[in-house]
C-alpha cells in the first residue's frame, strides 16, 4: 500500500489561504455530544488560539482536526482535500500535532526522539537537512543540553520541551499544539509562543490550546472561544477577550485591562479583596 | 504528483532567550557502536556453537568440529574428528545446536517485538501466555491427529493457537493507547489457565505415546532435536525475524503512544497487526520444536537494551543473536551439568528467568508509583 501509489509531497502555502478547516463538525464521547457543529478554519500564517473552560471541547476539536477522532458530521478538510482522502504518511508531512502528555515508552535519548520527528520526511530530499532541522530545533526548545539524555530520565517540563522540539522538527504546515504551556515555567511558556510566532511568521498555520487567557491575548492572531462544544466567539484577541463573554462563558467574574504600557488586553479573575 | 524540494531551508531566527551553555558533546562512554555490538554478538555466538558440538558424552575438539564443517561444505582444511565423532556431529550435536539457535533467536526477536508492540517492558510470549496458545495448537494438532500442511502441520497449528492467544491478550489489556502492566500480567495469567485446562483435557483422552511428547513440550526441551525439525521451523523463524525488522523503524515512532505514532505518519492498526502475526509467527517456530521456554523472551532483550539503548533496529537483531548464544550455552549446561541426565532446558530459563521478571516487576511498579 505504501508503493502503491507515489507519496503526494505538500505543496508551499500562499499566505492567508486555509491550511485545515472543520466544516460543521459534530463530536461524540461515551454517547455524549462534545462537538457541536463547529467550524473552524486555520489560515497560513496565522497563530490560532483556542480557549474555554474544561470539557468544552478543545482538545476534542484539536483530535477531530488531527484525525484521532473521527466526527460524526461535518467534514474535515486538509489543504483543501478531505481528511481521509491523504494516507498517514501524506497527513504526517502536513500536520504535527503535540499531544497534552508526552511520554515515551522505553529509554531513548533526546536526540532519538526528536529525530523521530523526521521520520515522515525519510525517502524524500527533505530528509537530507534531518541534522540540521534538529539542531535548529533543539536550540529553538531550549533542548541542547538534554541531546544525549534518556528521555525517560527527564523532568515534567524538560519532556514537554522535547516533545515539542519532536513536533518542530516535523516542519509542517500546521502546527498544533494541545496545551503546550501546561507543565512549563514562566521564561519556556513565553518561548513556547515565542515559537508558534515565529512559525506563523514563516507561514505556517498554529492552532493552540491554551488555559492562560493572557498569552493567548498577548501572541494570537485569533482567539477562538468554546463552550459547550461550541465556538461562541472568534476574533482578534481585544475584539474576544470583554469582560461580558469571559465572564459567561467561565461562570467566574472576570476583568479585563489594557495593559499599561503596550494597550494588550490583560486577563484577570476578579479576587475577593483582602 | 512532482516532487518538491523541503518547504523551509531558511535557517529560523530563533527567539531571542537567554540560553543555557551546557555542551551537547554526545557521550563517547557508555555506547558501543552498532556493528561493534553485532559482531562482537556474532562472535560469541559461534564460539558458543562450537562449544556446544564438540561437548557431550562423545568429545570433540573444537578444532575438529570446524575441521569437520570445513569437510562438509568441501573445504579439505583442518582435522577431521576420529572414530564416531563426525556422525555425533551431524547426527545429533549439530542439529540440536541449530535447533537451539532457532529458538533462541525466535523467542528474543519475539519478546522484544512483543515489547516494542505493547509499549511494555513486560510482555513476553511466554508469559502473556502466547507460548501456551501455541501450544495449545500444537497439542490439539497431535491428539486430533489432523494433517494439512505435512510436516508443517503441527507449526501451523502452534502459529493459530499462538496468534488467538496474543490477539486475546492485546484485545482486553490495551487501554488509551497502551497496555498496562498488571492488566498484561494479569490477562497472561488467564490465557496460560484456559490453554492449560484445554491441554489437560486433551491429554485426559490421548494415547501414551501423545501423553509424553506432550509432558515433553510442557517442560521445555530439544532433546528431541533432528534436522526434520529444522526444516520445520526454519521458515516460520526467517519469515518472523524479517517481518520484525522491516518494521522495526515504525515500532520506535510507536513508543512515543499509539496517537504520536500515527501522527508521523504510521497506520497503526496495520502495524499491530503485522506485530501480532511476527510474534505468533516466532513464538510458534520456537514452540513446535521446544515447548514452552519462558522468559528468554523478557530477560534478553532488557539486557540487550541497557547496552544497545531501545531503538528496535539494533535491538531486534542484537536481541536475536545473544539470544541464540544464550539458548546454546543453557541447553548445553542441561545436558551436561546432571549428565547423563538430562535438564530440560525450559526449567532451567524459569529457574533463571523467574527471579528476573519479579525484579522487573518491582522495578516497573516503583516506577509507577505502585498499581492499584
Amino acid at each position: 500500500m505504501r508503493w502503491s501509489r507515489t507519496l503526494r509531497l505538500p505543496l508551499p502555502a500562499v499566505e492567508g489561504s486555509v491550511l485545515i478547516e472543520a466544516r460543521g463538525v459534530c463530536a461524540e464521547l461515551g454517547g455524549q455530544r462534545v462537538l457541536d457543529n463547529v467550524d473552524l478554519g486555520v489560515c497560513a500564517g496565522e497563530v490560532l488560539a483556542l480557549v474555554g473552560p474544561n470539557g468544552a471541547g478543545k482538545s476534542t476539536l484539536l483530535n477531530v482536526l488531527a484525525g484521532d477522532v473521527r466526527a460524526t458530521g461535518g467534514s474535515v478538510l486538509v489543504a483543501g482535500a478531505a481528511l481521509e482522502s491523504w494516507t498517514h504518511a501524506e497527513l504526517a508531512l502536513r500536520r504535527a500535532v503535540l499531544p497534552q502528555q508526552v511520554a515515551v515508552a522505553f529509554p531513548f535519548l533526546v536526540d532519538h526522539v526528536v529525530r523521530m520527528g523526521r521520520s515522515p520526511w525519510r525517502r524524500t530530499r527533505a530528509s537530507e537537512d534531518d541534522d540540521e532541522v534538529v539542531g535548529d530545533v533543539l536550540e529553538q526548545a531550549d533542548v541542547v543540553h538534554l541531546t544525549w539524555r534518556q528521555f525517560t530520565s527527564l523532568s515534567g517540563g524538560e519532556r514537554a520541551r522535547v516533545g515539542l522540539a519532536r513536533v518542530l522538527a516535523q516542519r509542517t504546515q500546521i502546527l498544533m499544539l494541545d496545551e503546550p504551556t501546561a507543565s512549563l515555567d514562566v521564561r519556556h511558556q513565553e518561548l513556547v509562543l515565542q515559537i508558534a510566532r515565529s512559525r506563523a511568521a514563516d507561514g505556517d498555520g498554529v492552532v493552540v490550546v491554551l488555559h492562560d487567557l493572557g498569552l493567548a491575548g498577548a501572541y494570537a492572531d485569533r482567539v477562538v472561544v468554546m463552550d459547550q462544544g461550541r465556538v461562541v466567539a472568534d476574533g482578534p484577541p481585544r475584539e474576544v477577550l470583554t469582560p461580558s463573554l469571559l465572564s459567561a462563558v467561565y461562570q467566574h467574574d472576570i476583568e479585563v485591562i489594557p495593559h499599561p504600557r503596550t494597550g494588550g488586553p490583560l486577563v484577570l479573575p476578579v479576587r475577593p479583596s483582602a | 504528483m512532482t516532487t518538491l524540494a523541503p518547504l523551509k531551508q531558511e535557517r529560523r531566527e530563533a527567539p531571542q532567550i537567554p540560553r543555557k551553555t551546557a555542551s551537547a558533546q554526545r557521550p563517547l562512554r557508555g555506547r558501543l557502536s552498532s556493528a561493534g555490538l553485532l559482531a562482537g554478538l556474532t562472535a560469541a555466538l559461534v564460539v558458543s556453537v562450537v562449544l556446544a558440538a564438540g561437548t557431550g558424552a562423545y568429545m570433540v575438539t573444537p578444532a575438529e568440529v570446524l575441521g569437520s564443517i570445513a569437510h562438509q561444505i568441501g573445504l579439505e582444511m583442518g582435522p577431521l574428528p576420529q572414530g564416531m565423532g563426525n556422525a555425533v556431529l551431524w547426527e545429533i550435536r549439530f542439529p540440536r545446536v541449530m535447533l537451539a539457535v532457532i529458538v533462541g533467536v525466535s523467542l528474543a526477536c519475539a519478546g522484544a517485538t512483543m515489547q516494542g508492540a505493547f509499549s511494555n517492558p513486560l510482555a513476553e510470549p511466554g508469559v502473556v501466555g502466547v507460548s501456551s496458545g501455541a501450544m495449545l495448537g500444537a497439542v490439539m494438532q497431535i491428539v486430533l491427529g489432523f494433517f494439512f500442511a505435512g510436516i508443517w502441520t503441527i507449526t501451523i497449528a502452534a502459529f493459530f493457537g499462538g496468534l488467538l492467544a496474543v490477539l486475546a491478550v492485546y484485545a482486553v489489556s490495551r487501554s488509551d493507547g497502551r497496555t498496562e502492566v498488571v492488566t498484561v500480567v494479569l490477562t497472561g495469567i488467564a490465557v496460560n489457565a484456559l490453554a492449560g485446562a484445554v491441554i489437560g483435557f486433551l491429554s485426559y483422552f490421548s494415547t501414551d505415546a501423545q501423553l509424553r511428547s506432550i509432558t515433553f513440550w510442557m517442560l521445555g526441551s530439544l532433546a528431541q532435536a533432528s534436522w526434520l525439525k529444522v526444516a520445520i521451523v526454519l521458515p516460520g523463524a526467517i519469515l518472523g525475524l524479517a517481518l520484525a525488522n522491516a518494521y522495526a523503524h515504525q515500532l520506535d515512532l510507536l513508543s512515543l503512544g499509539e496517537r504520536s505514532a500515527s501522527h508521523l505518519g504510521v497506520n497503526v492498526e496495520r502495524l499491530r497487526l503485522a506485530m501480532m502475526m511476527t510474534v505468533a509467527v516466532l513464538t510458534a517456530a520456537a514452540v513446535a520444536v521446544s515447548g514452552i521456554v519462558m522468559f528468554v523472551g523478557l530477560v534478553i532483550p532488557h539486557l540487550v537494551r541497557m547496552v544497545a539503548g531501545p531503538s528496535h533496529r539494533l535491538l531486534l537483531p542484537a536481541a536475536s543473536l545473544a539470544g541464540a548464544t544464550i539458548l546454546v550455552l543453557a541447553d548445553l549446561a542441561g545436558r551436561t551439568i546432571a549428565a547423563p541426565a538430562e535438564i530440560p532446558l525450559g526449567v532451567l530459563t524459569s529457574l533463571i528467568g523467574s527471579p528476573f521478571f519479579l525484579w522487573q516487576l518491582r522495578r516497573t511498579r516503583a516506577r509507577q508509583g505502585g498499581w492499584a
